[in-house]
């Protein structure tokens, strides 16, 4: 499947997801244990794209071999946890990452 | 930020019907856009990083719209990751607008079945938190219809062409290690402001944990596992604190 299709379907679920209530206006609402459980798979679904980013395929010796990304992931994740934004996030991880790679 | 007059029932005496709220939605917008724009030609520039066609990567943005699925989307194709696995993960990571959808039914009822159709598309975050806070179920329908459009329609003329303009930028900037982990970075702006409970924390360290163990495996089925392995992690450790 080409990548431009996988983006279609996505986001035709995408849509069917934000649809669900305001299209059938009926507002029919996901059990409470479903809800929760997908905001952890949320959770888990990002984590798990972060760290195979900054791992790059070594496993999980990758998040404890001292490398510019990893740097990178702990400054940008200190810098999300303090101030919650998504500009500062990216200018601190992409500035420690051009930091210490040019050295 | 300021609002213009929310009528009720009926528009301003000498405004317009249409435009007032249009404009209104937009205008409250724009300090949300000049947030965006960066982030926007951020992601464009990891678009064009991630080795996926910057065509393809851009129009994806069209497609899956919204700041996360769409950087989900990009990373897991970069990764070669099977389709049934990005769409699973967008539509994982798509679940509160579900939240978002129930909580603007009380504004949809009463409006035209053309604008229930069109306005999931627009149902990004800062959307839903602009018309939940600007309008109320008193307002007319129609103020609220164009409002939402008005607001909604300004993020998608900001953020698609600078989104393009970072995948066309992006390859030319100096510095390429930046420009490749500006997708993680993004990621983590994503999820770290989430995380306020134990068991989310869980589900991260779990997630996280097996999605680094599992990334060599094909067709992204590390960041499955992840997905499965943190998602069980936050629900287990929610029954034993409760």
């Amino acid at each position: 499947m080409s990548d431009l299709l996988v983006f279609a379907a996505a986001g035709a679920g995408l849509w069917a997801l934000r649809a669900s209530a305001i299209v059938p206006a009926g507002g029919r609402v996901l059990p409470e244990p479903t809800t929760r459980a997908l905001g952890y798979a949320r959770h888990a679904v990002l984590a798990a794209l972060i760290t195979a980013a900054v791992a790059g395929g070594h496993g999980v010796g990758g998040l404890v071999t001292p490398s510019p990304q990893l740097a990178a992931a702990i400054v940008a994740g200190a810098v999300a946890w303090w101030t919650g934004g998504m500009l500062r996030t990216a200018a601190a991880g992409i500035g420690t990452v051009l930091l210490l790679s040019s050295w | 930020m300021t609002t213009a007059l929310s009528p009720v029932d009926t528009p301003p005496a000498h405004g317009h019907l249409i435009l007032d709220p249009l404009l209104a939605g937009a205008r409250d917008m724009v300090p949300v856009l000049v947030a965006l724009i960066p982030i926007a030609v951020t992601l464009g520039a990891s678009v064009a990083a991630s080795g996926l066609d910057p065509r393809i990567g851009w129009t994806g943005a069209a497609l899956v719209y919204g700041a996360s699925p769409h950087a989900t989307a990009v990373a897991m194709l970069s990764n070669g990751a099977a389709a049934a696995a990005v769409v699973v993960a967008v539509l994982v990571l798509g679940a509160r607008s579900v939240i978002y959808s129930v909580g603007l039914v009380s504004r949809m009822s009463g409006q035209p079945a053309w604008f229930r159709w069109t306005a999931p598309y627009l149902l990004v975050d800062p959307l839903f938190a602009l018309v939940t806070s600007r309008t109320t179920e008193r307002d007319s329908p129609r103020w609220v219809r164009w409002y939402y459009l008005g607001a909604g329609l300004a993020i998608w003329v900001t953020w698609m062409p600078a989104l393009g303009l970072g995948t066309v930028v992006g390859p030319v900037l100096p510095g390429n290690e930046g420009a490749n982990f500006a997708l993680p970075a993004l990621l983590i702006a994503f999820l770290v402001p989430g995380i306020r409970s134990r068991p989310a924390l869980a589900a991260v360290v779990v997630g996280g944990l097996t999605g680094a163990a599992g990334g060599g495996l094909p067709n992204g089925l590390g960041l499955a596992l992840g997905a499965i392995a943190g998602t069980a992690a936050g629900v287990l450790c929610e029954r034993r604190t409760s």
